[in-house]
């Protein structure tokens, strides 16, 4: 026994040698990046996590304005467009390098944006390239030539796009990873094998150092950089850290400056609200139901208004999500140039009377020969929020429409989307993230037979609205044509727009450069940790 | 039949049983709803062709199952859906190893604290000693990781600043994973053999030994611990393997890069390869387990026959 409690001894002493966590030194910002990147194939990847890790890693012909989110020159060192805003032309500059000292050049993105659009390479994101002339028609292999395709290389640092229509937020699109360039001689040596530490090539102003599987990534400040001399972090930490729980804690001992954007433990959100370092900027975005429109009750218009009145959703931001949502009174948030039409306030009696309208008993209108409303379901995907905002409209219905009926259905993440692909269901939640700030990414969803309507509705008149508004160079028209769209959109109701999401993150004191914007995305070029940190944990 | 050829026999039989298990794995896997490519935005049609194209999901089932069975014959378990530039096989190297440490880590936890217990709580049966280990056991088994986990967290790596929270770079992070993961195997290990050495204590070689005048230390090493561990032994192998598969929450909740993360999320995001990859490995740790533990039981009880 004796040596057993020896050994226990030695153990303990052994192991709890311990140092807590490590301060971090110099110019290093650490962050939890919330899931390992699936890839950070500019052609494969898709999600935000490896947009996180690809922002240092790439540069597109364009980058974004910290603050702001405009775009602002990156590889390209200025443009010209067009008078009918169709033709870009992009001046790449000359000391644009890759990580392995080439010249990043015009033949680079042709190369690169072919890659993404060649059938075979199976790129989920090619259809952000279906602005370009001929891109959707070479993707999907109705067209062979290349040559057909609205990219042109006119020289070596001039590189030529011709597009669809005018595209006022195509610059944008010019930092998304799709649109960021890949190394040809790269790809091509290693194939699928490219984009290992060993083996990959970037053009961004951080390179790849290390990467541990679900553990922990690595990436280091890339002194060829064209604009190194403005970039102050030397490195960069990133940890995949799917634990709400586990990332806070990390954040709580320091070895973490940022939790990242709705990252926090639901539970502890209203205790962290009081801190300093807590943030909620508001998300281009919008929490809505789906309604499908094409089964009863739900076809009736007056059933979906009646619906939609009755939801208040002042009370569920403020009693419910209670991390600074905006109630949403239109589909498309309010961003720059575009102020979206405002659908009518909640108004329980003014619900009521659709309601009975629609030939249903409602209180305070039982008519005599009214019918019951029949049982309505509502699919959610597991998530607690889901079902507390659920719970709480089926109150709300139940309350000032008389709605007994209404079930929660709760469905697994994939069985949910197929449902809803399906348009199998009657009332679906979803959430709907901008790709890019211009309120098409929102309006066209909603065109016939559009990949993501998905509530069986269709209007003549608002597809033609927004083809108009794709065709549109003048920018005030181009913003009415879509403001009439999403009025049609808001008299028909085949959506119930609930609120527009934040996106709550801690954030360190440390951390200068970094600012709160509506997609959520920081570059790295324009962060620094404070010189008083660095003083401090020297 | 002698030793070697009850392992020969025993290992021929692992081939139909893996054929078995990676035909079911496939066809249940496909039965899901949803598959790999679903996400809240829906993909174009021109583009979910060439995807599935790109990965012979056009295929006829019966096809693709072919093609899968013939590559895992071979070893090759194919490429991620979810990690494209990654092999299934690679992420399993990468990942296993982690989850193998952590495993032998709980289990040598386990089995020191385990059968300390358990030898002190028999030798000691109905005396405070045995109530105190036994208390703890019951509690050991009664509260699970999920809740172990933080709470330690809470303790040692927030409260006294002792302990990282999380992670998988100095061997400190180990410690509350091992005992978090441990700690229920603790449990069962220490009633297990205690219920063993309680039942050895009366036979009549352990009087024999003790008329000899053998000391207290060899007749507890030499005879009760021999025949009273036993049972523990044939719980170590399903233990064993249930420790490993079965790290997820640990590994979740301590950020550690280990396979039990993708054995539950693989399935969960339809990453087919993956998942099917993941339940084959495991299939396989799980029958060479029992293996061994087999043999091993036959060293340690010679009544115990090959049939």
């Amino acid at each position: 026994m004796k040596f057993a409690l020896w050994l226990l001894l030695i153990l303990t002493v052994v192991l709890f040698r311990v140092q807590p966590v490590a301060a971090a030194l110099e110019q290093v910002y650490s962050f939890n990046i919330r899931a390992e990147p699936e890839t950070i194939d500019p052609a494969l990847a898709t999600g935000m996590p490896e947009y996180d890790m690809m922002f240092a890693l790439f540069e597109g012909l364009t980058n974004r304005h910290a603050k702001t989110l405009e775009p602002i020159p990156g590889v390209a060192k200025r443009w010209d467009i067009s008078k009918d805003g169709r033709r870009y032309t992009f001046h790449i500059r000359n000391n644009a390098r890759w990580s392995n000292g080439d010249a990043v050049t015009a033949q680079d993105f042709v190369y690169s944006w072919r890659r993404s659009l060649e059938p075979k390479t199976g790129a989920i994101y090619a259809y952000m390239l279906y602005h370009i002339r001929g891109a959707k028609a070479y993707n999907s292999g109705k067209i062979k030539d290349f040559n057909k395709v609205g990219i042109k290389a006119r020289s070596s640092h001039i590189l030529e796009v011709e597009l669809i229509n005018p595209t006022p937020y195509f610059l944008f699109l010019c930092s998304y990873y799709v649109y960021f360039p890949v190394h040809r001689r790269t790809v091509e040596k290693h194939g699928d094998k490219w984009t290992r530490v060993e083996n990959i090539v970037t053009n961004g102003a951080f390179t790849l150092k290390e990467w541990r599987q679900a553990d922990r990534i690595v990436m280091e400040k890339f002194s060829g950089y064209w604009d190194a001399k403005r970039v102050r972090l030397q490195r960069i930490h990133a940890y995949p850290i799917e634990n709400k729980e586990t990332g806070l804690n990390y954040y709580k001992t320091n070895k973490i400056h940022w939790t990242g954007h709705g990252h926090l433990p639901e539970a502890r959100i209203e205790r962290l609200k009081k801190r300093p370092d807590y943030h909620q900027p508001v998300w281009l975005s919008t929490y809505y139901y789906r309604v499908n429109v094409t089964r009863p009750p739900l076809n009736n218009l007056d059933v979906r208004k009646a619906l939609y009145l009755a939801i208040d959703r002042d009370l569920i931001v403020q009693k419910v999500t209670k991390t600074g949502e905006q109630p949403a009174f239109s589909f498309t948030p309010k961003m720059r140039g575009y102020q979206p039409p405002r659908g009518p306030v909640f108004n329980p009696k003014k619900a009521a009377e659709h309601l009975s309208k629609a030939g249903y008993c409602a209180p305070g209108f039982n008519k005599k020969g009214c019918k019951p409303f029949p049982k309505l379901e509502v699919h959610y995907n597991t998530n607690e929020r889901h079902k507390l905002v659920l719970l709480a409209i089926q109150q709300m219905w139940k309350q000032h429409l008389g709605i007994e009926g209404v079930s929660l259905l709760n469905r697994e993440w994939k069985v949910y989307l197929k449902e809803q692909r399906a348009i199998d269901y009657a009332v679906s939640r979803s959430t709907w993230i901008a790709d890019y700030p211009d309120p098409t990414t929102f309006i066209e969803m909603f065109v016939t037979d559009g990949g993501h309507n998905q509530t069986g509705w269709s209007n003549r008149k608002y597809d033609q609205l927004v083809e108009a508004a794709y065709a549109e160079v003048d920018a005030k028209k181009r913003q009415q044509l879509l403001i009439d769209a999403e009025t049609i959109l808001l008299a028909e109701l085949p959506i119930l727009p609930i609120y527009h999401l934040t996106s709550p993150f801690l954030l360190s004191p440390c951390v200068g450069g970094f600012y709160e914007n509506y997609l959520d995305i920081h570059p790295y070029t324009d962060m620094y940790i404070k010189p008083e940190c660095l003083k401090e944990k020297k | 039949m002698s030793r070697l050829q009850y392992t020969l026999w025993r290992l021929i039989g692992i081939v139909p049983v893996m054929v078995l298990i990676t035909t079911f794995a496939f066809f249940l896997m496909r039965a899901a709803p949803g598959g790999p490519f679903d996400k809240e935005k829906a993909l174009p049609p021109e583009i979910e062709k060439n995807i599935r194209a790109k990965y012979h999901l056009d295929d006829p089932l019966i096809v693709q199952y072919g093609r899968y069975l013939f590559s895992v014959m071979r070893g090759d378990l194919g490429p991620s859906f979810k990690y494209p530039n990654r092999t299934v096989n690679e992420i399993i190297v990468e990942s296993f190893p982690v989850s193998l440490k952590l495993g032998l880590l709980a289990m040598c936890f386990a089995l020191f604290f385990g059968l300390s217990a358990g030898v002190i709580s028999a030798l000691k049966q109905n005396r405070w000693q045995d109530y105190t280990f036994m208390g703890f056991a019951l509690f050991g088994v009664s509260v699970p990781n999920i809740v172990l986990g933080p709470l330690l967290v809470l303790i040692f790596g927030l409260w006294l600043g002792w302990l990282p929270v999380a992670g998988w770079e100095s061997p400190v992070d180990a410690v509350l994973p091992t005992i978090t993961l441990g700690a229920i195997y603790v449990a069962y290990i220490s009633r297990i053999s205690r219920a063993g050495i309680l039942e050895v204590l009366g036979q009549d070689y352990v009087t024999v030994a003790r008329a000899k005048g053998l000391p207290q230390r060899i007749v507890v090493f030499r005879h009760i611990l021999r025949g009273g561990l036993l049972p523990v032994v044939s719980f170590l192998g399903p233990a064993f393997a249930s420790i490993l598969t079965g790290s997820i929450v640990v590994e979740k909740i301590f950020h550690i890069p280990g396979l039990g993360q993708h054995f539950v999320q693989a399935a969960l995001n339809r990453d087919y390869t993956l998942a099917m990859g993941t339940v084959i490995f495991y299939a396989l740790i799980l029958i060479l387990l029992n293996l061994v533990v087999d043999l091993l039981y036959t060293f340690l009880d010679p009544r115990v026959r090959y049939e």
